[in-house]
C-alpha cells in the first residue's frame, strides 16, 4: 500500500485554513479600519488578505490535482495487488463481480481525497483557532472549545451509525440481487401467475438505506449549524466584557456563522466510513476458488465414475484416444458442458481421471484446454487476443489465423472489443480455437462449436478439426451432427429420472 | 430556462405519470438564502453598534438576528425533509413504471438482455435519474435566483460595488465555458484510449479462465500495470483542464471577497474616495453577502457529475419507463382471431390476412431470425402490433424456466390446486409415478429433485400449462434442444393434451402434417397463410 499522501493532505488543510482566514481577516480588517486606532498599519493586512486569496486559489487547484493523481495511482496499485492475488484462482459470478471490484478498488483508494482530507482540516483548524483565541484573548474563545467537542462527538457518532447502516445495506443488496435474479430468470412464467399473487422485487429497501446514510450526514451538518447559530445568539444577547470598541470581537461570531461551511462538511464526509468499510470488506472477503495447474503425461484418457461436482449429471466411464475426434452428445441439461469443464479442470470433479496411467488430481490440466461456447474476446489487440502470454512470432500468428479461416484479419495491432472491431459469434469461436492452437495444447475440449454458425463456416471448422485430429485429441460437445466430421467415438450422456413414455404417449 | 435534452427525454418518457414538482424545494432554498442575507444584515448592525458606537446590541436587532438564524435553520431542516420525500417519491414512481413495462412485455423484453443488465436498472439507472432531478435540477434554479437576490442587496447597499460585480460576474460563466470546451476537446482527443483502457481491469477479471488456460496471467498483469499507468497520465491531462472550471469559481469568489474587503477598509480610512459613502455596517453586510454570489454556482458544479450519470442512465432506460400503450382489455373467452393487414414494427412483419377459429392448429415456419418468436409474442400481447389474440393464452418456451422453490410452487405459481389435480396432470405428462416416489413428493425443492433431463423439464412445464386451462397454446420450439426420440414423444404428448385447444406452434423440427389446419410461413417480413385443410 502506498504511504500517506502528505502533499495532498497539506494542500487540503492549507485550502481550508486560507478559506476561513480570508473571511475572518477581512471582517476584522474593515472593523479595524472603521475604528482606525492611531498608528494602524493598514497596508500589512491588506496585503495579507490578497495573499490569502491567492493561497486559497492555488492550494485548491493543487489539492484537486495532487489528490486526483494520488487517487489514480492508489487505484492502480490496489488493482495490481488484487490481480496478483487472483493467479491460479477463479471468482464466481464474474460479470457482476468484475464491475463491483473495479468500483470497490476506486472507493478504497478515494478515502484520502473524499474523507480524510476533510477531517484532517477540521482536526488541525480547531486547535489552531483555540490557540489563536487564547493568544489574542478573543471574546468568546470558550465557544470554539464547545464547538470542537461537539464536532468530535458528532463525527464519531456518524461513523458508528453509518457502519451499522452499511452492514444493513450489504444484506439488503444481496437480498435484492437474489430476488431479482430469480424473478428475471423466470420471465417466461410471469403470464402464468395467479393475478395479484406474483411478488415483484423492489429496490425500495436498498434505496431507503442509501437515503438514511445521506440524511445522517445532513443531520450532522444541521446539528452543527444549530449549535453554531445558538452560540452566536448567546454571544450577541449576553455580550462578554471587552467586545465594545474591539475589532477582534468580530472574529468568533464570524467563525461560528461560517461553521456549517468549514466544519459541517467534514462531519458529513464521515459517512464515507460506511462506503469505505463496505468496499474493503468486499475486497477482503472475496471468495476465491483455488485452481492449481497440474501437468499430465501424453496418452489415452480414462474416466472412471467421472462427474462434475455440484452439477446434475450421470457419472461417465469411458476411454478417450490420444488423438482423434470424440463427440459428447445428449440432450441439453445432461451436463455435456460440465463434463468438458471438469475434464479440463476448470471445475472440480468426482471419480477418477487418468492420463496414460497417472491418476490426475483436481486442477487445471496443463496441455489440455477448454474452449468456451461463447468464447471470451479480450478487450485488446488482435495479437494479444491470439497470444495473451506474448510468446509467438507474428508469422506464426498469421499462419494460425489463416488455418482457422480468419486469414482476412491481417492487422495484428487491430483493437478488438469496446472501442474497436467487434467479432461475430462465428469469428470469436474461430479466434478461440486459434488461441488454443497457439498454446501448443494437446487436448482441446470444445463446447458447442457449431451452434450459431452458418453452413460455410461450419464446414470450414469441421475440416479444421479433421486436420487437427491427426495430432490432437479434440473433444466436442454438440447437439448438432456435422456429417463430414470424422468422429472416432461418441460419449452419450443420459440422465436420472426415468420417464415412462408409453404411459404418456398414445 | 431552455429545457435540456435530458429533461425533454424524461418528459416524453413519463408523459403518463406526473413526477412531483420541484417548486417547493426551490422556494425553500431561496427562502433560506433570503433569511441568511437578512441575518447578515442584523449581524452587521450589531457589529457596528459594538465596535463603532461602543454599545451593546439593541434588543430588537438581537431578536431580529435570532429570528432570522432560527428561520434559516428551520428552513434548512424542511429543505432536507422535502428533498428526502421528493427522492423517495420519485424512486417509487420510476420503479413502478419500470415494473409495469416488464409486466407488459414480459419475456419478450427480458430475454433480449442479460439479467445483469436489468439489475443495473435498480442499482444504478433509476437512482441516477432521481439524484439528477432532486439535486442538479433544483440547484440549477437556485444558482440563478440566489445570486440575483444577493446582487440586489449589494446594489442597494453600495451601487459602486454592485456595478463592479455586475461587470465582472459574466466573465465567470464565460471562463467556465472556455474551460469546459477545452476539457471536452482533450477528452475527445483521448477518447479512444480512455474507452479502451478504462475498462481493461474488469475485462481481464472476466477473462481469468482464458488467461489461466493460456498461461498469460503474469504477462497480462504486467500489461494491466502499464496500461493503468498510461491511462492515469492521459486522465490527468484531461482533468488538469477540467479542474480549472472549479478553480475559476474559486478565483472569482475569493478575489471578490479580498478586493471588496480592501476597498471597504480603505474607504473607511478615507484613503479611497470612489462610489457612495461606506459605513462599517454597510461594508460588513456587503462583505458577508458577496460569497453567496458564487457559492450556489459552486454547489451546482459539485452536482455536475449527476448530469453525466443521468445521461448514461437515460440511454439505458430508453423505452423502459414509457406509458403502457398496448394495454387493451380483452375478453376472457377466445372466440377466434381475424386480422387483416396485420403489422408489427419491431421487427417488421406484415400479413394481408390471418385467421384462426377456435380449435385450429397452426404451424409457423420460416428460417431462423425470420421473426417467428416475435410473432408469438405479439399474438400473446407482449409486443406491440396491430392485433393480438383475445382470451387467455399460455406460452411454452424452448428452455422451460423454474423457480428455486418446491415442485408445488413451480406448478401452482400463486394458484391453489388440490394435490389430486396436480398428480392427475403429472400423470398425464408421464411424471406421476416419478414424482410421487420422491420422499417429499410435491414438496421436494427443485434443487433436490434428481437431475431432470431437458425432456422431463419440458413435461413438467406442460403439466403447469395444463393446470391453467387456457384455450390457446403458443408453442415456441419446445423441442428444439431435445434429441429426436424425446422430440417425438413430447410432440405426441402435446398433440394428445391439446387436441381440443387452439395451438400455434413454431418448430424447426418436423411435425405431423395432418395435425395442423393451417401453416403460416414467414419469409421476407411477410406472413403467408399457405395451406388450409378445413
Amino acid at each position: 500500500m502506498k504511504s500517506t499522501p502528505w502533499v495532498s493532505l497539506c494542500l487540503a488543510v492549507l485550502h481550508g485554513i486560507a478559506g476561513l482566514s480570508i473571511l475572518v481577516v477581512s471582517a476584522w480588517f474593515i472593523a479595524a479600519c472603521a475604528v482606525a486606532p492611531i498608528g494602524f498599519n493598514y497596508m500589512l493586512p491588506a496585503v495579507a488578505i490578497r495573499a490569502l486569496a491567492l493561497i486559497r486559489i492555488a492550494s485548491g487547484y493543487g489539492h484537486m490535482w495532487v489528490g486526483h493523481k494520488d487517487l489514480l495511482a492508489r487505484t492502480a496499485v490496489l488493482r495490481d495487488g488484487l490481480f496478483g492475488r487472483l493467479l491460479h484462482h477463479r471468482i464466481a459470478r464474474r460479470a457482476q463481480l468484475a464491475e463491483a471490484l473495479s468500483a470497490h478498488t476506486e472507493t478504497v483508494a478515494s478515502v484520502w481525497v473524499a474523507c480524510i482530507a476533510q477531517v484532517a482540516t477540521a482536526v488541525i483548524v480547531l486547535p489552531a483557532l483555540l490557540a489563536a483565541g487564547l493568544y489574542l484573548v478573543l471574546p468568546g474563545t470558550i465557544f470554539i472549545v464547545v464547538l470542537g467537542m461537539v464536532w468530535l462527538a458528532i463525527t464519531i457518532g456518524v461513523v458508528v451509525k453509518s457502519l451499522d447502516v452499511a452492514a444493513e445495506q450489504v444484506l439488503a443488496e444481496q437480498a435484492l440481487a437474489e430476488r431479482s435474479e430469480a424473478y428475471l430468470r423466470t420471465s417466461s412464467l410471469w403470464h402464468l401467475y395467479a393475478p395479484g399473487q406474483h411478488n415483484r422485487p423492489t429496490a425500495m429497501p436498498v434505496w431507503s438505506l442509501e437515503n438514511r446514510l445521506q440524511s445522517l450526514s445532513e443531520k450532522a451538518v444541521w446539528t452543527i449549524q444549530a449549535l453554531a447559530f445558538l452560540m452566536v445568539i448567546i454571544m450577541v444577547a449576553w455580550p462578554a466584557a471587552g467586545v465594545l470598541h474591539n475589532p477582534l470581537a468580530m472574529i468568533v461570531p464570524m467563525i461560528l456563522l461560517a461553521a456549517p461551511d468549514w466544519l459541517g462538511r467534514s462531519a458529513a464526509t464521515a459517512t464515507f466510513a460506511a462506503r469505505f468499510n463496505k468496499a474493503r470488506q468486499a475486497l477482503s472477503d472475496l471468495s476465491l476458488r483455488h485452481v492449481p495447474v497440474i501437468t499430465a503425461p501424453v496418452g489415452k484418457i480414462r474416466l472412471q465414475r467421472f462427474a462434475a461436482r455440484g452439477r446434475p449429471m450421470e457419472p461417465v466411464d469411458t476411454v478417450l484416444p490420444q488423438c482423434g475426434i470424440v463427440t459428447v452428445s445428449g440432450p441439453s441439461g445432461t451436463g455435456k458442458s460440465s463434463l468438458l469443464q471438469a475434464l479440463a479442470g476448470e471445475i472440480p470433479f468426482f471419480g477418477k481421471k487418468y492420463s496414460d496411467t497417472l491418476s490426475l488430481p483436481q486442477g487445471l490440466v496443463e496441455p489440455w484446454l477448454y474452449v468456451q461456447q461463447a468464447p471470451t474476446v479480450l478487450q485488446a489487440t488482435l495479437r494479444d487476443n491470439l497470444d495473451p502470454a506474448r510468446r509467438c512470432s507474428n508469422d506464426k500468428l498469421l499462419e494460425v489465423l489463416a488455418s482457422v479461416g480468419l486469414g482476412y484479419l491481417t492487422e495484428l495491432s487491430q483493437w478488438l472489443g469496446a472501442g474497436g472491431r467487434t467479432l461475430s459469434g462465428g469469428e470469436s469461436k474461430r479466434l478461440a480455437i486459434a488461441r488454443a492452437l497457439l498454446t501448443n495444447k494437446k487436448v482441446l475440449l470444445v463446447d458447442e462449436p457449431f451452434e450459431g454458425l452458418d453452413v460455410f463456416s461450419r464446414s470450414k471448422l469441421v475440416s479444421l478439426f479433421n486436420t487437427l485430429s491427426h495430432t490432437h485429441l479434440i473433444v466436442i460437445a454438440t447437439h448438432i451432427r456435422a456429417s463430414s466430421l470424422r468422429v472416432d467415438c461418441t460419449v452419450v450422456m443420459n440422465s436420472g429420472l426415468t420417464v415412462t413414455d408409453q404411459q404418456a404417449s398414445i | 430556462m431552455r429545457q435540456s435534452p435530458l429533461q425533454q427525454w424524461l418528459d416524453a418518457e413519463l408523459s403518463h405519470v406526473a413526477l412531483p414538482g420541484l417548486t417547493p424545494a426551490i422556494a425553500v432554498s431561496v427562502g433560506k438564502a433570503l433569511m441568511l442575507i437578512a441575518a447578515f444584515g442584523f449581524f452587521a448592525s450589531i457589529a457596528d453598534q459594538w465596535i463603532v458606537t461602543g454599545q451593546p446590541a439593541d434588543s430588537l436587532i438581537t431578536a431580529g438576528l435570532a429570528i432570522m438564524l432560527t428561520g434559516h435553520w428551520i428552513l434548512e431542516g424542511i429543505g432536507q425533509h422535502l428533498a428526502h420525500r421528493l427522492r423517495t417519491r420519485q424512486l417509487y414512481i420510476l420503479e413502478q413504471c419500470f415494473s409495469q413495462q416488464l409486466m407488459l412485455r414480459q419475456h419478450a423484453l427480458v430475454r433480449t438482455r442479460p439479467v445483469y443488465h436489468w439489475q443495473l436498472v435498480w442499482q444504478k439507472h433509476i437512482p441516477a435519474i432521481v439524484n439528477w432531478r432532486t439535486d442538479y435540477c433544483v440547484q440549477q434554479y437556485v444558482a440563478v435566483i440566489v445570486p440575483l437576490i444577493a446582487l440586489t442587496v449589494i446594489f442597494y447597499m453600495n451601487y459602486f460595488i454592485g456595478a463592479m460585480l455586475l461587470l465582472t460576474l459574466p466573465v465567470v460563466p464565460l471562463f467556465m465555458i472556455v474551460v469546459g470546451k477545452g476539457a471536452a476537446y482533450l477528452h475527445r482527443r483521448e477518447f479512444t484510449a480512455l474507452t479502451r483502457l478504462g475498462s481493461l481491469f474488469s475485462d481481464r477479471l472476466m477473462a481469468l479462465p482464458v488467461l489461466a488456460g493460456t498461461g498469460a496471467h503474469v504477462v497480462q498483469q504486467q500489461h494491466l500495470k502499464d496500461a493503468s499507468l498510461a491511462l492515469n497520465i492521459r486522465t490527468m491531462k484531461v482533468v488538469s483542464v477540467a479542474f480549472l472550471s472549479s478553480t475559476v469559481l474559486d478565483f472569482f469568489s475569493t478575489l471578490a471577497v479580498a478586493l471588496i474587503a480592501v476597498y471597504i477598509g480603505f474607504s473607511l480610512l478615507g484613503e479611497l474616495q470612489m462610489g457612495p459613502q461606506v459605513t462599517f455596517f454597510s461594508g460588513l453586510w456587503v462583505l458577508l453577502t458577496t460569497p453567496l454570489l458564487l457559492s450556489q454556482l459552486k454547489k451546482l458544479g459539485q452536482f455536475y457529475h449527476q448530469k453525466a450519470q443521468a445521461e448514461a442512465a437515460s440511454e439505458a432506460l430508453a423505452g423502459l419507463l414509457g406509458p403502457t400503450v398496448m394495454d387493451k382489455s380483452t375478453p376472457e373467452i377466445f372466440s377466434g382471431f381475424s386480422a387483416s393487414d396485420f403489422t408489427m414494427q419491431m421487427p417488421l412483419l406484415k400479413a394481408k390476412e390471418l385467421r384462426i377459429t377456435p380449435g385450429d392448429w397452426v404451424q409457423v415456419s420460416g428460417v431462423s431470425g425470420a421473426g417467428k418468436t416475435a410473432l408469438l409474442e405479439a399474438l400473446a400481447g407482449f409486443r406491440q402490433a396491430s392485433h393480438k389474440l383475445a382470451g387467455r393464452a399460455v406460452l411454452l418456451t424452448q428452455q422451460p424456466a423454474f423457480l428455486p422453490g418446491t415442485l408445488r410452487e413451480n406448478l401452482c405459481l400463486g394458484y391453489a390446486y388440490p394435490d389430486s389435480q396436480l398428480y392427475h396432470k403429472l400423470q398425464q405428462v408421464g411424471l406421476g409415478s416419478a414424482i410421487s416416489n420422491l420422499p417429499a413428493g410435491l414438496d421436494t425443492l427443485m434443487g433436490d429433485v434428481p437431475a431432470l433431463s431437458g425432456g422431463e423439464l419440458q413435461r413438467l412445464a406442460i403439466a403447469r400449462l395444463l393446470l391453467r386451462d387456457a384455450q390457446v397454446w403458443l408453442l415456441d420450439e419446445p423441442t428444439a434442444h431435445l434429441p429426436e426420440d424425446q422430440h417425438t414423444n413430447i410432440c405426441r404428448l402435446i398433440r394428445h393434451c391439446c387436441q381440443d385447444k387452439t395451438v400455434i406452434w413454431v418448430s424447426h423440427k418436423s411435425l405431423k402434417k395432418d395435425w395442423f389446419s393451417a401453416i403460416w410461413h414467414i419469409e421476407d417480413q411477410h406472413i403467408r397463410q399457405v395451406q388450409e385443410n378445413i
